[in-house]
């Protein structure tokens, strides 16, 4: 399979082919598939695995990102496709965390968390996670006008929204994260994670400048997404603000100590 | 008592007769399903595997009422095509969106927790498939572009492997791992 075959495969699964041109690799997906370097439908396979490869590390024009938007993650079962894929970009790039790159130990996995205390750090990742889908929005055009479901978000027109991510750490210290906000966003998807869960405990969540309380949130149960127990809100930007920021989450009308992440958020020009 | 003559049976016993003067039936059918599949997921991705049993289904039933087919897999391309044809008009008619309402690229898909969460799945589920694997996927899917080809290429050569072989192991590879990876995210993940 030579390169412009690879070409011409990626363009048939992206509907960027010529009618005839498609008929013609049809039948040949259905006739004798020896092809000279074997399986043509293996072949078609694996270029539609690493579409979505491309797709899912970001190297695909804007055009080429809808159309596998359009034709290859249709799907549930496509959605976890790409969520493997990134996991795999993540991994095959030996791209440091960048909590590794702090010199902090990335999170054990369970299998291996069994008689050890389990350690975490703090990691505000999402500024560069969140700039980049926000990147991608406008790349593929979207913006302004993503679509936005999150579970618990009431809003019913499209607005942008950068999600913030912050992990629960022994060290977090009083050193401010920097926290960029993306130019375009109009609501902050907050998680936060817990650090010491307790299924049907309820949990608050507060964000202050110094002591001026600036927003706060009852009543929010516990979620999970693989070892990590968080809990989320959705805010406007212009509540969260910029400027010296304290976030505390603690389960709902405890005394105990409230987990807080010390940001600085600012604006991007 | 003897079947009847219209069993649901008696068509596919028609099929895998006529599919195994050229190959192994069971071979041949399962062969044929997953280039059906291939078919109809370049045109209506939700419903593949349901458009593609029907498409053999209506081959079957034409084996079964005496039609000769030369070549099984030309004749089945052609049922898919009439089969197609019929999904477009009933979705057209349904005014179904192009687009699958309920997928963007949401911020969902930068979301930390799940990255971290599947990254965390990979690792496991590589652990348990040996070093061995876990060289070969990094190696067979690190490389994009126009580097990709030629890496495997290479990485054929240094495993004493032809390029198909070594495609076909990697893809088997991959959806073991994807499939390991999905049975670990689901059973927590309110997302997936």
């Amino acid at each position: 399979m030579t390169i412009a075959d690879t070409d011409n495969l990626r363009c048939w699964l992206l509907h960027q082919l010529a009618p005839a041109q498609a008929e013609a690799l049809e039948e040949r997906l259905f006739a004798d598939d020896a092809t000279q370097d074997g399986s043509f439908a293996a072949t078609l396979r694996e270029a539609e695995q690493d579409l979505i490869d491309d797709y899912a590390s970001g190297r695909l024009d804007a055009t080429d990102r809808v159309a596998v938007e359009r034709h290859l993650l249709q799907t549930a079962q496509d959605r976890s496709r790409l969520a493997f894929a990134r996991a795999l970009a993540r991994k095959a790039s030996g791209n440091v965390h960048p909590a590794q790159q702090a010199g902090r130990r990335r999170p054990v996995p369970a299998a291996q968390r069994t008689g050890r205390v389990r350690r975490r750090r703090v990691l505000i990742g999402a500024a560069l996670a969140a700039s980049f889908a926000l990147a991608l929005f406008v790349l593929s055009g979207i913006l302004p006008h993503t679509q936005v479901t999150a579970p618990d978000s009431m809003a019913t027109t499209a607005v942008a929204t950068q999600t913030l991510t912050l992990l629960a750490s022994a060290q977090r210290g009083a050193n401010e994260q920097e926290i960029r906000i993306a130019r375009g966003a109009q609501q902050i998807r907050l998680q936060a994670e817990v650090a010491q869960p307790r299924s049907g405990e309820y949990y608050e969540l507060r964000i202050a400048e110094g002591a001026q309380p600036l927003f706060a949130a009852n009543g929010l149960p516990l979620r999970q997404t693989g070892p990590y127990s968080y809990v989320e809100v959705t805010l406007p930007v212009n509540q969260l603000g910029s400027g010296a920021r304290q976030i505390s989450v603690q389960p709902q009308g405890s005394a105990a100590a409230a987990f807080v992440w010390n940001l600085r958020t600012t604006f991007d020009p | 008592m003897s079947e009847p003559a219209w069993s649901e049976r008696a068509p596919f016993d028609a099929l895998f007769v006529r599919l195994a003067r050229d190959e192994p039936a069971q071979l041949g059918y399962e062969r044929l399903r997953q280039r059906l599949i291939q078919f109809f997921r370049l045109h209506v991705p939700p419903e593949a595997e349901d458009l593609a049993d029907l498409a053999l289904d209506r081959l079957a039933r034409r084996l079964h009422e005496g039609v000769e087919v030369d070549h099984p897999q030309r004749y089945a391309l052609g049922v898919a095509r009439m089969i197609l044809l019929e999904a477009r008009t009933r979705l057209a008619r349904q005014h179904l969106a192009e687009q699958d309402p309920a997928w963007t690229d949401r911020p969902d898909a930068a979301d930390a927790f799940r990255l971290e969460a599947a990254v965390t799945a990979l690792d496991g589920c590589l652990d348990r498939l040996g070093e061995r694997a876990r060289t070969l996927m990094l190696s067979y899917y690190g490389a994009d572009g126009a580097q990709r080809i030629r890496a495997r290429q290479r990485l054929a050569r240094e495993l004493g492997s032809s390029l198909n072989a070594l495609r076909n192991r990697a893809l088997r590879l991959r959806e073991t791992l994807e499939r390991c990876v999905r049975e670990q995210l689901k059973t927590v993940d309110p997302f997936t």
